[in-house]
C-alpha cells in the first residue's frame, strides 16, 4: 500500500493536472514482475535479431517507444482514451455508458492489421473504459495478437478504492516502471482472478502477479 | 515571422493565412504555419512545423519539430520532435525521436539507420508510400468482425 499512498498523496498534492496532460510530479518506480516476464521475450528477439511488433494502447510515452525500438522493435501507439468523449469516461452512471457505440468506435479506432503483433500494453485501461467497450476491446486485440502474443495489464484491487488515480506507465528498464498520476478519471470497476479469467476466456493463458500497492498484474497469452 | 532564433537558422516560412495543395520540395529549412494538403520533402533539410499548421501529407526532411498538427507519414533521417502541443498520426521512419508529455501521438514507430542526405530520394518515394498498417477493408469494420461472446462480468463495484 506504501506506493498506493505515494502516489494519492501527489495525486493530492498535483491535482491540478489538466484532463489532457499530466501533473507535473515526480515518477514513482515501481518494480514490475509482468514487465520483466514480458520484456525477457522482447530481449531473446533482439538478440537473435527478430523484430517484434508491439501496441501501446497508453498516452504516448517517450520512454516506452525509446525502450521498445532500442531493442530493435516497432511500436504502434494509440491512446484509446483519448478517443473517447470526455463526459463518458467521467461517468459512473451505466446507462450514460451504455451510450458509448463500441461497433462505432472500433470502426474508426485500432483497425490495424490481424495478428500483426506480438505483444500489446494495455496497462490499467479496462478499469476506466466506458461498459459497451470492454468486451469488444479484448475481442480486438484477440484479433491482432499473433499466436501466443501477450498482453500486459495492471488492474486494480479492492485495496485501491473508488478514488484510484489514473496512471501512466512508463517503461525504465526491463523490470521497472515509472508511475506518473494522469487526469483525473473514476475507476469504473475492479476485476478479480476469476473476472480475468472470463473476460479473456478465449485466451490461452494467463499469469498474475499481485503487488502491495493495489494493482494486480496481469499477462495474458493469446 | 519566426526569428532566426526560433527555428534555429534562416529559413524559409510560410504563414499561418497560407494555404497549400500540393506538394512542396526544397533544398533549405523551412518553418511552416499555414495549412498544408499535399507532400513536403526536404531532404538533408530541417522543417519546424509551427504551433497554427496542419498538414496532411507525407514528411521526408532530415529534422523534423512538431508544434502543430500532422497526419501523415514523416521519415526523418536525423531526428523528430514532437513537443507538447504537437499532434502527429502517421507512421514514423525515424532515427532519434523526442516527445513532450501531452503530445499526441497515434501510429507505429520505427527507427531506422542514420540516412545522408543521398539516400533521400528513395527515402522520399517509401514516405509517400500508402500505410501498411491498414486494416484490410473486409476486416476493418466492427460489424464485419463479429465480437465473441463471453459471459458477464460480475462487476464489483467499489463502496466509497
Amino acid at each position: 500500500m506504501e506506493l498506493l499512498n505515494k502516489v494519492r498523496s501527489a495525486w493530492s498534492f498535483y491535482g491540478k493536472s489538466s484532463t489532457r496532460g499530466e501533473a507535473i510530479v515526480p515518477g514513482i518506480p515501481r518494480h514490475s514482475n509482468g514487465l520483466k516476464e514480458l520484456t525477457r521475450a522482447w530481449v531473446e528477439a533482439s538478440e537473435k535479431e527478430q523484430r517484434l511488433r508491439v501496441l501501446d494502447l497508453g498516452p504516448t510515452s517517450r520512454a516506452n517507444i525509446v525502450y521498445i525500438t532500442g531493442l530493435g522493435h516497432s511500436l504502434f501507439n494509440e491512446d484509446l482514451l483519448r478517443a473517447i468523449p470526455t463526459p463518458l469516461l467521467q461517468t459512473l452512471n451505466l446507462e450514460e455508458q451504455a451510450e458509448f457505440e463500441a461497433e462505432k468506435f472500433f470502426n474508426d479506432n485500432l483497425k490495424l492489421e490481424p495478428a500483426s503483433f506480438d505483444a500489446a500494453l494495455l496497462w490499467d485501461l479496462p478499469d476506466y473504459l466506458p461498459e459497451p467497450m470492454v468486451r469488444p476491446l479484448v475481442a480486438r486485440l484477440e484479433l491482432l495478437l499473433k499466436p501466443g502474443g501477450g498482453i500486459l495489464t495492471y488492474l486494480h484491487t479492492r485495496d485501491a478504492g473508488p478514488n484510484a488515480p489514473f496512471l501512466h506507465y512508463h517503461i525504465q528498464n526491463h523490470d521497472t516502471l515509472e508511475l506518473r498520476v494522469g487526469p483525473r478519471i473514476p475507476l469504473k470497476r475492479i476485476y478479480n482472478n476469476r473476472h480475468v479469467e472470463q473476460l479473456f476466456h478465449n485466451y490461452r493463458s494467463f499469469k498474475f502477479f499481485l503487488g502491495r500497492d493495489g494493482l494486480r498484474e496481469v499477462l495474458v497469452i493469446r | 515571422m519566426p526569428t532566426t532564433l526560433e527555428t534555429g537558422r534562416d529559413s524559409a516560412y510560410v504563414g499561418i493565412s497560407v494555404r497549400i495543395r500540393g506538394e512542396i520540395q526544397g533544398k533549405e529549412d523551412l518553418f511552416l504555419d499555414g495549412e498544408i494538403e499535399g507532400d513536403i520533402r526536404l531532404p538533408g533539410q530541417r522543417l519546424v512545423v509551427g504551433p497554427n499548421a496542419r498538414i496532411h501529407g507525407q514528411i521526408q526532411a532530415r529534422e523534423v519539430l512538431v508544434q502543430g498538427k500532422v497526419q501523415g507519414n514523416i521519415r526523418a533521417q536525423s531526428r523528430l520532435e514532437i513537443q507538447r502541443t504537437g499532434w502527429v498520426e502517421g507512421e514514423l521512419k525515424i532515427s532519434r525521436i523526442a516527445i513532450e508529455d501531452g503530445a499526441y501521438f497515434k501510429g507505429s514507430v520505427e527507427i531506422a539507420a542514420e540516412e545522408s542526405a543521398t539516400d533521400s530520394a528513395s527515402a522520399a518515394q517509401a514516405a509517400a508510400a500508402p500505410s501498411g498498417s491498414a486494416m484490410p477493408s473486409s476486416a476493418a469494420g466492427g460489424a464485419a468482425q463479429p465480437l465473441p461472446q463471453t459471459p458477464p462480468i460480475q462487476r464489483s463495484w467499489l463502496k466509497s
